[in-house]
């Protein structure tokens, strides 16, 4: 998966989660619900590098998916 | 098969819980109060005689032929307009009304050419009929004298013919038009012995506002409007009773034969869905599927650059099987993939995510749902606990207050748009909610209380400011929210909703709805006794398409309109059997019926029935799959009757995703757009060749009877078994049938479904098992599928497309009537005469500040693409938005529509593209 998609993806998600309160929660569900293993990984990995490209309760809403690829 | 023939009552059914006794020529008969002589003689089994009575239409008393005696009556009143009262005693045959009729037919034959033997309706004409049941064996008054048998032919129609001389001025025509159809195209001219037909004000039928749905060719009783295929190959000798392949209204049909040569088809008057109304498409645009451009013999090839090889179907099947395995073996399990097509039969799909969860071993399956609808079934499971529409079709007759948003039905979804125009016509008050003046705005005898022209994206902020009315102004029902639905979502949806940031006034320079007009909309739907709301694509298409379905959902919870006729939240799906493709387990995440593949319980069951292990986890969407084609992970597809690289947005990031691929798969009609790309061509076929079930947007399962046999030589689902069980996983049915009793047995909405019910009721509404065996017309009618109703609030999160100074202009993008989709079909038939190519609709203000004409040849550019059209100065769209439709693969206006996508599902936002448009001359698409 190309990284710039799924960072562009999980932004607008965690963006746009209906209970903004809960959004690293919302979040996760949504990712462990829609996205495959692989992309998840993705993720993770890329934020192991580049822990700034993406907002904070997407960055917590991996953490709590791949708590072992993510520093809190 | 048990398909009754119609049955003509020659006037319309009344609604009425009262019933009168009458007597009919001696036998006594009780019918409900209001109904007509005619209606009640033909319950009776009494055929009285008539040319310009139909059940289809509104008694009309013109012909004269339904005469009848009735005691105490003065004369010889009509039949048909004449209603029964209590203790009536009619004789229907009488020497004197005998008289009176022979009488009656004289005068019609004698103006009328004697060429029955050579005319095409020759043993299918009432005026023939009629002739010989009222015993007319002279005609006395010769044809000498002042007549109609020179009148001219007007043949400008592409698909019938309207041959006045035969005419008899019944106006059978003109009432379909209007009662039916509801567009009022046709009249009648002149007064007396004058009085002829006319399509417009003396225009041509092709040149008047006709919109050919063959409404009125199916009313006449004559030879006059008389279809060109059966002047051109004869009268049917056979009938099969099969379902439209084109949008989501699922009309059923009588397709007229000879031997296997299909003549006509014919709306069928006994359809659920379509109650014997059709549109231009289903009813004339059929050609496609015997078009020299079939490809009916399969075709591979090493590289995209070299010329396909036609090779037997067992070459092909190995061919695939064996590229697909090597890519597994070599990339990894998960390096392929396949689509779903919303074109093909439930069973045809429900093979193929078999075939690729069970033999490709992944859940990488999805479908062209996921660029239409695919928010509908994320919004509506959220909230309501099932992925589909609330009602029926038939609903809208029930209907206070309609309100539509987002779509544009008199186009995309006509045969219901009709009915839903009859309703406006008694006096339903309609909401318009869309950027664009669609015909139902302002057409005859239909005109939108309120239009609330939005500027496009801002669709949540709309609803939103709506519901805050609704929420402040003491509109909410609250016994039906305490009742049927969950109080702590409601209570954050309202303290959410009432928010000032939710108010018209705060939200109007954003939406560009004045707050006074939106809080006049709002009231009028809160405070009807039936509301219902239907919305398309112009919902769905947005980066906010899964909050704005939730959002609506919530609307019609908080004001009690959801469970009876009359109400509901109701999504026009696009294509014959996208509701189908969805349901029967076609997303990457969930099985047939809407479970979710980490349901240990569910995939369990799949696993037994199919004895293939099941992956727990989703797989890969479209778009998912195009982005890791690029990065070279995802290797190979099947793609079964979708051309993504026309309909998906961002036509040139799908072609090179297509190219990276070591192989993909299409298996179509035609080489398609996306074929360019493939290495494997299976031939497909067309809608006449199936056998099967479609499920339409009310959630109509109806069966597609094959017509012909197949022109490939093999059924779809065929190759996808056989493609199965070359890769190593045994599949095989011996029939379509065997395909839905599997179907039936794992998912619980299916479980009463058989072809032998369908074949016996005709057509069925899921859910349909043990607690509805014949369906569910209306869901949620005492509680949720979910239980309780779930509110979710939803926050108004502006699209990242915006405009700017390099890109001024919104474009949307749509359908047109005589098109479907990407026009694969309908281009390769006469609907292209109605539209050519793409345009560009363009409101005069913006075309005057660029130097545009009407007619002039533009660029149309975005951050994505550019392609040229034509401009076409219109004020259905206000200034600031352009708008065009995507049917033809030359204008390709998809190379200018960008990878945005609703943050839910994935659902492409191409109802907002920010794009210039500047004059020039004709080029091709250059993405």
């Amino acid at each position: 998966m190309r990284t710039a998609s799924l960072v562009k993806m999980a932004n607008q998600i965690a963006a746009s989660v209906p209970d903004q309160g809960a959004a690293v929660d919302q979040t996760a569900a949504h990712l462990r619900l829609f996205w495959t293993p692989t992309m998840i990984d993705t993720l993770a990995a890329h934020l192991h590098d580049h822990p700034g490209s993406v907002s904070a309760p997407v960055r917590e809403a991996v953490r709590q998916l791949r708590p072992e690829q993510v520093a809190p | 098969m048990t398909i009754a023939e119609d049955l003509d009552f020659g006037t319309p059914a009344v609604l009425s819980d009262q019933h009168v006794q009458v007597t009919i020529d001696g036998k006594p008969v009780s019918v409900r109060s209001g109904t007509s002589v005619m209606r009640a003689a033909a319950t009776a089994g009494i055929a009285i005689p008539r040319l310009c009575a139909t059940d289809r239409l509104d008694a009309f008393g013109s012909c004269r032929l339904c005469v009848v005696d009735i005691d105490g009556a003065k004369g010889t009143p009509a039949s048909c307009t004449t209603p029964c009262t209590e203790g009536m005693v009619v004789r229907t045959q009488t020497p004197h009304v005998a008289k009176i009729r022979r009488g009656v037919m004289e005068l019609y034959i004698s103006d009328h050419p004697l060429d029955c033997l050579t005319c095409p309706a020759n043993g299918d004409c009432e005026l023939q009929d009629m002739a010989g049941v009222v015993g007319l064996r002279e005609v006395r008054y010769g044809i000498a004298g002042q007549n109609h048998l020179d009148a001219p032919t007007d043949d400008t129609n592409p698909y019938f013919s309207f041959d006045a001389s035969k005419c008899i001025a019944c106006s059978r025509c003109v009432r379909a038009c209007g009662e039916i159809q509801g567009t009022f195209a046709l009249t009648i001219a002149g007064r007396g012995f004058d009085s002829r037909v006319s399509a417009g004000a003396d225009e041509t039928f092709l040149g008047s506002e006709c919109v050919s749905c063959g409404a009125c060719v199916q009313a006449c009783p004559t030879s006059t409007l008389q279809e060109k295929t059966v002047i051109e190959l004869g009268t049917p000798t056979r009938k099969v009773k099969t379902t439209c392949a084109y949008c989501g209204v699922g009309c059923s049909f009588t397709a007229e034969l000879r031997g296997d040569e299909l003549v006509r088809m014919v709306p069928d008057k006994n359809g659920g869905a379509n109650a014997g109304h059709s549109c231009v498409k289903g009813r004339f645009a059929w050609g496609y599927a015997t078009h020299p451009d079939r490809v009916v013999r399969p075709m591979i090839r090493e590289r995209t650059s070299d010329p396909w090889r036609e090779v037997p179907w067992g070459e092909a099947i190995a061919f695939t099987a064996e590229r697909f395995r090597e890519i597994q073996v070599e990339h990894g399990v998960d390096s392929i993939g396949g689509i779903t097509s919303s074109r093909c039969t439930n069973e045809e799909v429900f093979v193929v995510q078999k075939m690729i969860r069970a033999a490709f071993g992944n859940n990488n399956v999805d479908t062209c749902a996921r660029v239409c609808h695919s928010p509908t079934g994320y919004g509506l499971k959220q909230t309501f606990g099932t992925s589909a529409g609330t009602q029926d079709f038939a609903s809208v007759a029930d209907s206070d207050v309609i309100v539509v948003i987002g779509a544009n039905p008199t186009d995309a979804h006509p045969v219901f748009a009709s009915r839903m125009k009859r309703r406006l016509r008694e006096g339903a008050e309609l909401i318009v909610i869309d950027p664009r003046r669609i015909a139902l705005v302002e057409s005859p005898y239909v005109r939108a209380a309120h239009h609330l022209q939005l500027l496009p994206g801002t669709n949540v902020a709309v609803i939103n400011a709506i519901s805050h009315v609704v929420a402040t102004e003491g509109l909410v029902n609250r016994a039906f929210v305490a009742e049927r639905c969950d109080l702590r979502s409601f209570e954050a949806w309202e303290a959410f909703i009432r928010l000032p940031e939710n108010s018209p006034e705060a939200l109007a320079d954003a939406t560009g709805v004045p707050a006074d007009l939106l809080r006049s909309a709002a009231r009028m739907y809160a405070s009807a006794r039936n509301a219902a709301i239907y919305y398309g694509l112009g919902v769905t298409e947005h980066s906010q398409g899964s909050t704005m379905v939730m959002a609506i959902a919530n609307l019609a919870m908080a004001t009690g309109n959801i469970g009876r006729s009359g109400v509901g939240v109701n999504p026009l799906r696009g294509q014959n059997n996208v509701q189908g493709s969805c349901d029967m387990g076609s997303f990457p995440h969930e099985l047939a019926g809407y479970r979710h593949v980490s349901d240990d319980t569910v995939r369990h069951q799949f696993e037994a029935v199919w004895g293939a292990p099941l992956r727990p986890d989703p797989g890969l969407r479209i778009p998912n799959m195009l982005d890791a084609a690029t990065v070279g992970t995802f290797r190979a597809i099947f793609i079964q009757g979708e051309d993504i690289a026309h309909s998906d947005p961002n036509t040139q990031h799908v072609r090179s995703a297509l190219e990276a691929m070591d192989l993909v798969v299409v298996q179509d009609l035609f080489l398609n757009e996306t074929a360019a790309h493939a290495h494997v061509f299976l031939p497909g076929t067309s809608f006449l060749e199936k056998d099967g079930t479609f499920t339409n947007a009310e959630r109509r399962i109806n069966r597609v009877r094959p017509i012909m046999p197949s022109r490939t030589g093999r059924t779809e689902w065929e190759v996808a078994c056989e493609i199965a069980t070359a890769m190593g996983y045994p599949l095989h049915y011996d029939n379509a049938s065997q395909i839905m009793d599997e179907i039936a047995a794992l998912t619980p909405t299916f479980a009463g479904v058989s072809f032998a019910l369908l074949d016996r009721v005709g057509s069925v509404q899921w859910p349909c098992n043990d607690e509805a065996p014949l369906g569910t017309p209306i869901m949620h009618a005492d509680h949720f599928v979910r239980g309780l109703g779930n509110f979710v609030t939803t926050p108004y999160v502006p699209t990242d497309e915006r405009t700017t100074r390099k890109f001024p202009l919104l474009l949307t993008t749509g359908r047109i009537l005589s098109q479907y989709n990407v026009g694969a079909q309908t281009r390769r038939t006469a609907n292209i005469t109605w539209h050519p190519e793409d345009v560009l609709d363009m409101h005069e203000s913006d075309a005057e500040l660029r130097g545009i004409a009407d007619g002039t040849w533009v660029e149309v550019s975005s951050r994505a693409g550019a392609t040229s059209m034509r401009v076409r100065i219109s004020d259905d769209v206000p200034a600031g938005v352009v708008y065009t439709t995507f049917h033809h693969p030359g204008t390709a206006a998809n190379v200018v529509t960008t990878d945005n996508s609703d943050w839910a599902t994935n659902c492409p936002e191409y109802k907002v593209t920010a794009v210039q448009v500047r004059p020039r001359t004709p080029v091709v698409a250059t993405p």
